[in-house]
């Protein structure tokens, strides 16, 4: 194994960190749980983690730009209760779904505008709109939850068309390759990760950077807007503020899947891993009995250690990477 | 043959010679009540380096933000190749055939050799991957080794240009800029994080590209300039405030040297 080989093998030392997680937890909870290498379970854990994945995917993809957005746990609701209210009207599924998302990219774009045109930071921008967007919430399904009273709408983010297995993770594994094509084959994903590891030297090399951030705020805001629909059409309600749990986990994820907050590295892969990581953890606690206060601890300490750990995963993998450099030709 | 401006007709005196790319005519720049660059003219000539000499504050870095697109000038007008030109960014500069290398070099760090060397430039695939504007890796990556092998760096472009010393950075900064076939380069302080190795390669690798290409180069290293640049200009609180032909002269360097220095 060459020199190269060993540098690309630490490369992946996130991956690796995650699949040894997701073996270790799955064979732990086996061991504590008879019910947890079950079918039934496993279909479980796929459909909880959608909602999740789609939440990251968004997070995951302003991480990679250097941005970040905690308001989607509020747009998620925001998306559920308006779909509900106009379903009341005996409208078109179309028109729901419409209306629904436009709401939620209304909010994107809101975000956008904060931060791209009047230059404050995403983190108290997203805050605010959290916040806003939460009341709005409230005020709109008047502190109550609201009734889905359409057919089509849960069937198509919901519904169980193969192997009892709901479109929301059909919904999930879809968003998963969209983003991963984007963000790894197409010029604007090279464009992303260049805003978020260099933001000035992209401006420079003429990219766009503007616009790309508004482009990533207005899509985690629609991804949010589709989770949305898929937690309203699960419980055939949209329940206001239901959003609020997925907001650590959401974040969590991509962390875990080495997302740096500082931008300029990420994996869509490694993020689906990371939530994956974190739904075994629930539906394992879960099975176990385990209070709701002990879940939250848990994760706490996995996205703690797992922000601990990137400085010495990143230090070995600098270190490897010099030593490759130095064996290279050229060098002025 | 003269150049003429496409939109006023109005013929840039600059280009009778035909060998004139770039023309500064009366550029004036104004921050609120700073007058940063104040009425200056100046021409670059093909297949020559044109040094921007002065002191810091003295306009350099202003003009050339001017130049590549950064910066509106208050007044004056810029013809390339004879005809006007106004840059509304530095993506419609490079569109126009302007390229720059930074002092702080223009690299994402944690994007690899081809990613940099390619980057806000990428290749697009043919076909249906071209309408969705996917990248054309295998492309961009036999591009950039073999150019860069050809300037005589081997690298592994797929690696991460992190991993790289300042010097070969700089140096992939400064022969993506030559790839593009620019109309011309322009170099702000491009050498000054650099070794003293280092700075002398990549020195001898722009005067063998000059030929091609020619270039602005702004520095406040008057002996670099002088080795480098074909002819020099020298700024001094925005105002031009000499000029000297380093290649048909019979100054000698420490002469020149003096010279620059009592005009700056």
């Amino acid at each position: 194994m060459g020199w190269r080989e060993v540098k690309r093998a630490v490369l992946h030392i996130n991956s690796v960190v995650l699949i040894v997680a997701i073996i270790g937890l799955g064979v732990a909870f086996s061991l504590l749980s008879r019910h947890f290498l079950t079918l039934t379970n496993l279909r479980v854990i796929l459909e909880t983690m959608s909602i999740l994945t789609i939440l990251s995917l968004g997070v995951h993809s302003l991480l990679v730009a250097g941005e970040i957005d905690i308001s989607f746990a509020a747009v998620l609701g925001l998306s559920a209760v308006v779909a509900a209210l106009v379903s009341s009207g005996n409208t078109n599924t179309f028109l729901l779904i419409l209306s629904g998302l436009a709401a939620a990219v209304a909010v994107g774009l809101a975000n956008g505008f904060f931060v791209v045109n009047m230059g404050i930071p995403s983190f108290l921008v997203t805050l605010a709109s959290m916040a806003g967007v939460n009341g709005l919430v409230l005020l709109l399904s008047n502190y109550r939850s609201v009734l889905l009273s359409d057919d089509l709408f849960p069937e198509i983010f919901y519904g169980r068309p193969f192997w009892q297995v709901p479109t929301a993770v059909f919904w999930m594994v879809g968003l998963i390759i969209v983003t991963g094509i984007v963000l790894r084959y197409t010029r604007f994903g090279r464009w992303v990760y260049a805003t978020g590891g260099n933001n000035r030297v992209a401006l420079l090399m003429g990219i766009p950077t503007k616009r790309v951030r508004y482009a990533l705020f207005v899509a985690s805001s629609f991804l949010a807007g589709i989770a949305g629909f898929i937690v309203a059409s699960r419980s055939l309600s949209a329940r206001p503020l239901i959003g609020d749990a997925y907001l650590m986990p959401a974040i969590a994820a991509p962390i875990l899947g080495g997302a740096l907050l500082t931008g300029g590295r990420g994996s869509v892969i490694r993020t689906t891993l990371g939530a994956l990581v974190l739904t075994i953890i629930t539906n394992g606690a879960n099975l176990l009995g385990l209070e709701p206060a002990y879940q939250n601890i848990f994760m706490a300490i996995i996205l703690i250690g797992s922000l601990s750990t990137q400085g010495g995963r990143d230090l070995i993998r600098r270190l490897l990477a010099h030593a490759v450099a130095r064996r290279t030709k050229g060098a002025p | 043959m003269q150049g003429v401006d496409s939109r006023s007709g109005v013929t840039s005196p600059g280009v009778r010679e035909n060998a004139v790319v770039l023309e500064c005519r009366n550029i004036t720049k104004d921050f609120s009540r700073i007058r940063a660059l104040d009425d200056v003219s100046f021409e670059l000539r093909r297949g020559e380096i044109l040094g921007l000499v002065g002191d810091n504050g003295a306009g350099k870095s202003t003009l050339v933000k001017i130049v590549r697109g950064a910066l509106a000038p208050t007044s004056g007008t810029i013809y390339v190749d004879g005809r006007k030109q106004r840059f509304r960014s530095p993506r419609d500069a490079i569109r126009k055939g302007i390229q720059c290398v930074y002092q702080e070099t223009a690299i994402v760090e944690q994007l690899s050799v081809q990613e940099n060397f390619f980057l806000g430039q990428e290749l697009i695939r043919p076909g249906i991957g071209g309408a969705l504007r996917f990248v054309n890796s295998p492309m961009m990556r036999k591009e950039s080794e073999a150019y860069l092998e050809r300037m005589g760096f081997d690298l592994d472009v797929r690696e991460e240009i992190g991993n790289f010393s300042g010097g070969q950075r700089q140096a992939v900064a400064v022969m993506r800029a030559l790839y593009f076939n620019p109309k011309l380069l322009l170099l702000d302080e491009p050498l000054t994080a650099l070794s003293e190795k280092a700075k002398q390669r990549l020195g001898q690798l722009l005067v063998e590209a000059r030929a091609t290409c020619p270039m602005i180069l702004v520095t406040h290293d008057f002996e670099g300039a002088v080795e480098i640049c074909d002819r020099l200009i020298v700024l001094k609180q925005g105002k031009v405030s000499g000029e000297l032909e380093t290649r048909e002269t019979p100054l000698s360097k420490a002469e020149m040297l003096h010279y620059l220095f009592t005009h700056m």
